[in-house]
């Protein structure tokens, strides 16, 4: 039975754990008291001078981030004095703060802009001066820009870099009025989780250059997912852009953020989840089409029918499959109904492409760049089954021994290049099924469009073992369907 | 019907009251008194006399039409001094609009101090309520709607959707249709 | 392969080792190196990085803080104004144009032959010489424009 500390806050008794702040144990149970320079996985520097709250017998404001509470104390943070105390905290965070509002893309989920609208802002400025000009638009790397003059100095991004990402690129250099975020001279923010630091800013100094100018925050829709990129199924929160098509030049996905999940990710993602995705409405499918003999476009029933007998013409040991780890548990379960219990496949091509397995390090990414293998192998794919090698596969329809391909998101024409037309060009039946047209969407007899992570809900198992749901977040394109409805469709007939 | 709370008293109607014919000639006698009044006011202006106009109607459009002061009629978007407009996209004119007719894309402004200007400003005529909220919104004063131009007719849909240019272009001439 | 001397690393060495926690020494250190070099550059302060196992941001941010460490070499004689209140009540700022004038070169340069940077400075705590002249961390009395001409001429 851990130890406990009971004290009050604004009226409410609240029980603190053992060495926890009484800002960490106000934000623990929801309740408000403002912040910038505390982050829960940044340490707490008490430099934003904004958690002042007024407690029994202490002479003065004291700062809750570095506040350690007895048993029995009593303390206000809602009161009166200490809204003042708030208040001119604020005042001189605001008063170099540049009137950047229309133009800063942090707008609609400003720190500074929230407590000075939720009641803790001086309505009237007092500031009669010039401001402070210091360095603008200043690109730090190739995902991060910074605008010195909106930096209130809470230093969450120093820290970051040097207690997560452990890169030291950035420090705050310079004393008192002329102090101003910067890079070490000679080097560049690159480092793989840079973009984490426009998360943990709480003001619009360090900014998404992907994003910059691209929608407002307030036109976004925010849905719950798990990223795609790699095995550890970071959990994201992706921010899409539908209410006004013209944003965002017309692509759907606007970004995408990290959400909490201690056992996963933390607080963070990677760089290449964050970015890898921005193109994602690119070169989509929506048209279910027979293209070889005539190209026609089909009905789902019409082309389920047809895929189906095509399927039976000849015999199954002719017949290969190639799927990958972006399949999701409930696309494995039809997966595996369809082309082993239905078809008595024999051959499973599921061995990533070059460009799926890549840098792994100790904080988040991982070298296995599907999502779902974990998830293949509870079906037996990876454990009963074993992969072919596009080497194996390739020799395989070279000498004859297969006649048909059923390719489910993948491009072979990619791996195998010039030697993949002609290969291709030798089967009887080559069905592709996926989101996009790639390089081997041509040359298919049957194209199936299917959707694609953001357009469906499911589930992923990371390399952990951990099974985690994404929702769905957009509309499907045109005809496109669920890996997992196509295969149940297909199964159906069969 | 439920039962009123007090009672209506009503007076006792004459034997003229009732029939009517006396209050349908005396409607025809005030509608005659003003038929021949305002003739009376047109003959003597058009003799010369200054007296009160006999009819308020305006000839338009050989007359200009007469807006308040505070009427809402096409919008305007005034330009800085060095001749870029104002308008930072900021979209908080496109995001009050009640009946979202603003569209606005963004771009980089290159004066580095005001870092974001309007690539593409349209506004579709036809769809705007001219509630004049886009002018209370914008925190730059870059869009009026104060021109009193009135005359905002297309002869296709796409027409009456204006872009920065034309939004850009200062007041007519006159009053006549351009 | 660092560019300072075996005297000099043995020196910067000794403050590694001198107090309880190695770190305590990165300061003294560091102004070894503004005493040496006249400014604290780039390679120095990741040799002294590397010295000290304290990461190169934090280097920078202490080079930055504080005004005696500087960034590009200041000259053989570094001459300061104090811009101090006294100093100013007691007209610092034409004291400062005049030295600019004087030297040629704007507060916060170096002469071109490296003789000569001007700053202004913080109180110095001379109020009674305001306002306080200051050379190489001496005080040179009160700033008058015969004083600092007399000054310019006098230094070899």
């Amino acid at each position: 039975m851990a130890k406990t500390i009971k004290f009050t806050l604004d009226g409410r008794v609240i029980e603190a754990r053992e060495g926890e702040t009484v800002l960490q144990a106000a934000t623990r149970l929801g309740l408000l008291i403002p912040h910038y320079c505390w982050h829960p996985a940044l340490g707490n520097p008490g430099n934003c001078r904004m958690c002042n709250v007024e407690v029994e017998g202490a002479p003065k404001a004291l700062v809750s981030c570095r506040l350690y509470p007895k048993e029995g104390m009593v303390a206000r943070s809602a009161a009166p004095a200490p809204r003042r105390w708030q208040s001119a905290a604020l005042e001189f965070h605001l008063v170099d703060h540049p009137l950047d509002c229309p133009v800063c893309d942090q707008s609609g989920e400003c720190g500074l802009q929230d407590y000075y609208m939720n009641s803790i802002g001086r309505y009237r400025s007092s500031m009669r001066d010039n401001k402070w000009h210091m360095g603008k638009r200043m690109v730090l790397g190739p995902h991060i820009m910074l605008d010195q003059e909106r930096c209130i100095m809470c230093t969450r991004c120093t820290r970051f870099v040097d207690l997560i990402s452990k890169s030291h690129e950035l420090g705050i250099f310079g004393r008192g009025h002329s102090q101003v975020i910067d890079l070490v001279p000679g080097r560049v923010l690159d480092n793989p989780y840079s973009g984490c630091v426009a998360d943990v800013c709480p003001v619009g100094a360090l900014t998404d250059r992907d994003f910059r100018f691209q929608v407002r925050v307030w036109y976004l829709d925010w849905t719950d997912s798990i990223c795609p990129g790699c095995s550890r199924g970071c959990n994201i929160s992706a921010h899409t852009s539908t209410r006004r098509p013209w944003q965002n030049k017309g692509l759907r996905l606007a970004r995408v953020k990290p959400r909490y999940k201690p056992e996963v990710n933390g607080h963070w993602i990677c760089d290449e989840g964050r970015y890898g995705f921005l193109n994602y409405d690119s070169d989509r499918l929506g048209k279910v089409m027979r293209l070889k003999p005539s190209a026609e476009e089909l009905s789902w029933e019409a082309a389920a029918a047809e895929v189906s007998s095509a399927l039976r013409r000849k015999p199954a040991e002719g017949l290969a499959v190639m799927a990958s780890g972006r399949l999701s548990n409930e696309d494995w379960q039809a997966f595996q109904k369809l082309f082993l219990e239905k078809l008595n496949v024999r051959r499973f091509l599921f061995a990533p492409e070059p460009d799926q397995v890549g840098a792994e390090d100790e904080l988040l990414r991982r070298r296995d760049k599907a999502p779902n293998l974990e998830g293949g192998k509870a079906v037996g794919f990876g454990t009963r089954i074993a992969s072919m090698s596009w080497d194996s596969l390739a020799a395989d329809i070279e000498a004859g021994k297969v006649w048909g391909l059923y390719a489910v998101d993948r491009d072979p024409v990619k791996v195998w290049d010039q030697r993949g037309h002609e290969l291709l060009e030798r089967l009887d039946l080559l069905v592709y099924q996926g989101p996009r047209k790639g390089l081997t969407g041509e040359l298919a007899h049957y194209r199936l469009p299917a959707t694609d992570w953001l357009e469906e809900k499911g589930h992923f198992t990371n390399f952990q073992g951990l099974v985690q749901p994404y929702r769905q977040a957009l509309k499907p394109l045109g005809a496109a369907k669920p890996d997992w409805a196509i295969f149940e469709g297909l199964a159906a007939r069969l | 019907m439920a039962m009123l709370p007090f009672s209506v008293i009503r007076p006792r109607q004459g034997f003229v009251e009732r029939t009517y014919l006396w209050e349908a000639l005396h409607g025809l006698i005030v509608t005659f008194r003003h038929l021949f009044l305002n003739l009376g006011r047109h003959l003597l202006r058009l003799l010369g006399a200054r007296v009160a106009p006999g009819a308020v109607t305006i000839q338009y459009p050989e007359q200009p039409a007469v807006l308040g002061r505070r009427a809402r009629a096409r919008h305007f978007l005034l330009r800085r001094a060095d001749g870029f407009p104002r308008c930072t996209s900021c979209l908080l004119c496109e995001t009050i609009c009640p009946a979202k007719c603003i569209h606005i894309t963004a771009e980089e402004s290159p004066d580095v101090m005001v870092e974001k200007r309007a690539k593409s400003f349209d506004i579709d005529l036809g769809l705007c309520v001219f509630c004049g909220h886009c002018v209370e919104a914008c925190p730059c004063d870059a869009i009026h709607m104060d021109v009193d131009q009135v005359e905002l007719s297309s002869y296709t849909r796409s027409g009456m959707i204006w872009s920065l240019p034309a939004l850009m272009r200062g007041k007519p001439q006159g009053g006549a249709p351009s | 392969m660092s560019h300072f001397s075996a005297e000099q690393e043995q020196t910067l060495m000794g403050w590694a080792r001198r107090y309880p926690y190695r770190i305590m020494g990165l300061l003294e250190a560091l102004r070894q190196v503004q005493e040496w070099r006249r400014c604290v550059g780039d390679q120095d302060e990741e040799y002294l990085a590397k010295l000290f196992d304290y990461p190169r941001n934090h280097v920078h941010e202490l080079v930055t803080f504080f005004p005696g460490l500087t960034l590009r070499p200041t000259g053989r004689y570094r001459v300061g104004i104090c811009r101090g209140l006294s100093c100013a009540l007691a007209g610092s700022a034409a004291m400062c144009r005049c030295m600019e004038k004087s030297l040629g070169i704007k507060a916060g340069e170096t002469t071109p032959d490296g003789k000569f940077s001007f700053e202004t400075m913080e109180c110095i705590g001379a109020c009674d010489h305001a306002p306080a002249l200051i050379v190489n961390d001496k005080l040179q009395g009160a700033a008058s424009e015969q004083s600092i001409s007399e000054l310019l001429e006098r230094l070899p």
